[in-house]
């Protein structure tokens, strides 16, 4: 918990300069370039204007197949005989946090009880398709769906494997769109309920 | 690609994420996922339940269907064996149907060329070639070949339809290929087939030894069920035997990495130490076992009409203790290169009575010259130390496809085998024909051809006609190159059912298109004898027809409408009703279809509307008398310990070939790739085979990572890209090649040796050489 703990103190802090902009993304420029160095070199240890953390929900579903599916590993990876003890996926999709190799924040996974990752997750070394597949699905869910003016939105996708909100829904690597105005409610389901049938 | 560019490279894709994302403020409404987009919602999707499409774990899968489209994929949180997780391939499953190369018209070879026809056309002709084949050259000129993923009626509609329509033997089924030593392992030491555990044994044993199995990529789903219980209990163990390393072992508390053949020798090695140390359970063995043996030297099936039957003669538990003297400890590590302290380790574990234990294995152990031989020791061990048939302990042998046990085993779609029994037994023939309202005489006695002397007798011309229904032979059999060569010969007539183009539909006459999977109704059986229905959920494609079908729609077009009597609305249940009756006694009832359409599978002895999880022991089998064991598959209700020796494999590496070579398989690609390589995420992930090279090995031959190698054996020869400290890293001397590519037929070089017990050839063994080109 204390890492969450840690980030969430982290985001209020942010939120608490910045207000709410993290809704409205600015385009990548020098200024905001030389912020993200500077927090690289410890003078800013995180900004919700920080280029290098607005992961988009377009991001989020380029990485699927479909509304739900595990996402492939953006990534290259060390092959498992380099995999030293401390270097698994989980040592930094498990907490988050800024990995320097990547400049970027790592998305936390929702499910850090299940530590086989690659039974799920692979890395692309190609980039064409072996033939070319007429596959279809659904539109992902619209976002901000909310009954009455204000109320809390409903969870728009199915909770199996997902049951964690707050690894996607806050944090410095949350998916921008998505990102929860207030990370320190973590009774999630209190407020927003399922619509789906599961 | 060095770290900096891929750095430079992952920040440019960040910086163009950043764009995209703002674009898509600015245009409201505008997704830009990865999929082509329908004009259904998530609300719209209906969940309905599947068994997974790939291998023999059997998990429960939920398939989102939208309109007449899959569109999602969840894993079924109510079947016990997955509990809601998937493996990558399950959850991109449905991709597979999708491929734009799927075959969706029947072809017909005119003039060289492949023609589409109306499907009507192709059956004709299929039927009355069959007829005139039969006419010309004898009943058993014709042949069918299926496969681990013919569902529960096509198996049984091919062997009813060769049996008892046409009157003759000539049915495989690939399962030959993968599972005939477990079978005959099971039969020999117990008498029936299939385990006698189930995967709930995961949530109980203390100790899991894997045989030669690499399960972190083979079957993830049940090694995730491994890894968990580690998680719950520290004193949980893995223990990983095998011929190289891979992320099984990487994941293991221990690995003992031993020399190719030698398991055989090891398992001997702890039934010596086990006996030495009086760690047996002196009262199980004296009540519920006897001891045997059996031939030896029993050769390998190189040549042609190769024949071997075993004689098996009574022994003793001092005889056994004698013949294990050549198997100490000290003795067997000189062999197999495992140290005398890890063998022990390995025997204490098995012999500590206060530790359960639970053995799997599944390629290593079953595609071995003496596959039958290791199945039995491995028996052997767990019956020494009474560990088996109770919740945690017991030998467990895994399968690979989804139906090898439902289909090739239980409806038995093998040359010998009937639904109930075997054909060599007049008793099993008269249940047969009963059923099937034949006489009697129309069930041939003999059995014909095992998988590799099929395709020997179609390249001797033995065989005229073969269907080949599911299934990707000319990618698949060992020493390849002289069974594509038969099937290509003049008057030979292959006929292929298929849902893409492969090798297979290269060499064919006739290509049905098949419907696949969730396009038609059907049931499937997993390892752990557990029964799965789905019903159809989207239409098959084009005038794409179900195998179940065009099996019946032939068989009739020939005149045995009398037994295919079902329409097709309801033809699936009435094929599982009937095959049922076979199955109608407390040690193989068979679930109701009712029960099967309500549950995420049912395992069978299902008796009194209660599934068996644990066979042989009176507490948990209705059919065991007593409270206790009873291994009432064998006359006098004992189990049997064979005294099975060590013997080398036919082909050992030498100065002109002096690597092994081992092929196999990558957690992305099932088999030979004929779906999986469709589906985009999994190719993108492994878009071709390569060969993996030991590091010092490579080192020597001056290889690097990506340098193209030549591979040559005595039947050919391959060019591929050298993998060194890739996922996996053989020992030295030791060569491996994934076998899912059609571009790298690495079984041109494989050798047709099998198993004179099961027929089962063996894949992990034969020699080669290895050139840097």
């Amino acid at each position: 918990m204390k890492p969450l703990i840690a980030i969430i103190s982290i985001i209020l802090v942010i939120f608490a300069v910045n207000g709410f902009s993290a809704d409205k993304p600015e385009p990548y420029n020098k200024a905001e370039g030389d912020q993200f160095k500077k927090m690289k070199e410890g003078v800013v240890i995180f900004s919700a204007n920080d280029p290098h953390h607005k992961r988009a929900l377009s991001t989020y579903y380029q990485r699927r197949a479909y509304v739900g599916a595990p996402p492939y590993i953006p990534h290259e990876i060390p092959e498992v005989a380099e995999v030293e003890e401390n270097d698994t996926c989980l040592s930094c999709h498990g907490d988050g946090g800024y990995v320097k190799k990547w400049s970027a924040y790592a998305p936390t996974t929702p499910h850090k009880e299940f530590t086989n990752c690659r039974q799920c997750h692979v890395p692309q070394t190609e980039e064409k398709e072996f033939v070319r597949v007429d596959w279809k699905s659904i539109a992902p869910p619209p976002i901000k769906r909310s009954a009455i003016a204000g109320s809390p939105p409903a969870i728009p996708h199915s909770l199996q494997l997902r049951e964690d909100c707050l690894s996607c829904h806050s944090g410095p690597s949350a998916v921008r769109e998505i990102r929860t105005p207030h990370p320190e409610r973590i009774h999630c389901q209190q407020c927003h309920v399922g619509t789906l049938k599961q | 690609m060095s770290e900096s560019m891929n750095r430079r490279e992952a920040i440019k894709k960040m910086a163009f994420s950043a764009a995209v994302a703002c674009a898509s403020t600015l245009l409201p409404g505008v997704t830009f996922s990865a999929w082509k987009e329908m004009d259904h919602s998530l609300s719209d999707v209906s969940w309905q339940k599947a068994p997974c499409r790939f291998c023999g774990t059997g998990c429960g899968l939920l398939i989102g269907v939208a309109g007449e489209r899959a569109v999602a994929v969840k894993g079924d949180p109510a079947c016990p064996v997955n509990k809601g997780l998937c493996c990558v391939k399950g959850y991109h499953s449905v991709q597979a149907l999708y491929g734009k190369d799927r075959l969706t018209k029947a072809l017909v070879k005119k003039n060289g060329k492949m023609v589409e026809v109306p499907i009507k056309e192709a059956l004709d002709l299929v039927a009355s070639k069959m007829k005139s084949t039969v006419q010309k050259h004898g009943k058993d000129s014709v042949a069918i070949y299926g496969s681990g993923q013919w569902t529960i009626p096509d198996g049984y509609a091919a062997s009813k339809f060769l049996r008892a329509g046409v009157g003759t033997n000539n049915i495989e089924a690939n399962a030959r290929l993968c599972m005939a030593s477990a079978v005959t392992g099971f039969l020999t030491s117990f008498g029936m087939d299939e385990p006698m555990g189930c995967y709930e044994d995961m949530d109980y044993a203390d100790v899991f030894v894997l045989w030669g199995n690499n399960m972190a990529e083979m079957h993830p789903v049940l090694f995730s069920r491994l890894l968990d219980r580690k998680l719950q209990d520290k004193k949980v163990k893995i223990i990983a035997l095998s011929t190289r390393h891979t992320r099984t072992n990487y994941a293991s508390d221990k690995s003992l990495i031993f020399n190719p053949q030698t398991d055989l020798a090891i398992a001997n090695a702890i039934c010596y130490e086990i006996l030495k140390n009086g760690w047996e359970d002196s009262t199980f063995v004296k009540k519920h076992c006897t001891f045997k043996k059996g031939k030896t030297k029993i050769g390998y099936g190189l040549e042609d009409r190769f024949k071997f039957s075993d004689k098996p003669s009574g022994s003793s538990l001092s005889k056994f203790k004698r013949f294990l003297k050549d198997y100490t400890p000290e003795k067997v590590s000189a062999m197999s290169g495992v140290s005398v302290e890890d063998i022990r380790y390995l025997a204490s574990l098995y012999g500590d009575p206060n530790k359960k234990v639970t053995s799997y294995w599944c390629m290593g152990m079953n595609q071995h010259t003496r596959g039958t031989w290791i199945n039995n020791l491995v028996y052997n061990i767990h019956l020494l130390v009474g560990k088996i048939s109770t919740p945690g302990n017991g030998p467990f042998s895994l399968t690979g496809q989804p139906s090898a046990c439902g289909t090739v085993r239980e409806v038995g779609t093998l040359t010998h085998k009937l639904p109930y029994g075997v054909v060599m037994n007049p008793k099993h023939r008269k249940v047969a024909a009963d059923i099937w309202q034949v006489p009697v005489e129309k069930i041939p006695s003999k059995p014909t051809y095992h998988t590799v002397e099929m395709f020997r007798a179609l390249d001797r011309g033995d065989i005229r006609f073969m269907w080949i229904q599911v299934t990707n032979p000319m990618v698949t059999m060992p020493k390849l190159r002289r069974y594509r060569d038969g099937a290509e010969k003049e008057d030979r007539f292959v006929v292929v059912s298929d849902v893409y183009p492969t090798p297979t539909t290269d060499v064919a006459d006739v290509i049905l298109p098949s419907a696949m999977w969730i396009e038609r109704e059907g049931l499937f059986g997993n390892s752990e004898r557990r029964t799965q229905h789905w019903d159809q959920m989207v239409p098959p494609p084009g005038d794409a027809m179900s195998d179940t079908w065009q099996i019946i729609e032939v068989a009739r077009r020939m005149g045995y409408e009398k037994l295919f009597p079902w329409k097709e609305e309801d033809h699936i249940a009435g094929i599982y009703n009937e095959y049922r009756r076979f199955h109608d006694n407390p040690k193989h009832n068979m679930a109701p279809l009712e029960e099967l359409k309500k549950a995420s599978g049912l395992q069978w002895p299902f008796v009194n509307g209660k599934e068996t999880k644990w066979r042989y022991h009176g507490k948990y089998d209705p059919a065991a008398k007593g409270g206790s064991y009873d291994f009432y598959g064998k006359p006098d209700h004992r189990a049997i310990i064979w005294e099975r020796p060590y013997e080398a494999p036919p082909e050992i590496p030498d100065k002109n070939y002096p690597f092994w070579l081992n092929t196999g398989r990558v957690i992305e690609h099932w088999h030979t790739g004929s779906m999986t390589r469709r589906v985009p995420v999994l190719h993108k992930a492994v878009p071709e085979s390569y060969v993996e090279i030991n590091p010092m090995d490579a080192k020597k031959l001056g290889v690097r990572n990506g340098d193209k190698v030549k591979i040559s054996s005595r039947r050919g020869s391959i060019v591929m890209k050298a993998n060194i400290k890739g996922r996996g890293i053989p020992t030295q001397g030791q060569v491996f090649v994934p076998f899912f590519d059609e571009n790298y037929l690495i079984n041109e070089l494989t050798l047709d040796a099998f198993c004179p017990i099961s027929k089962q050839p063996d894949y992990k063994k034969c020699a080669v050489k290895v050139e840097k080109v």
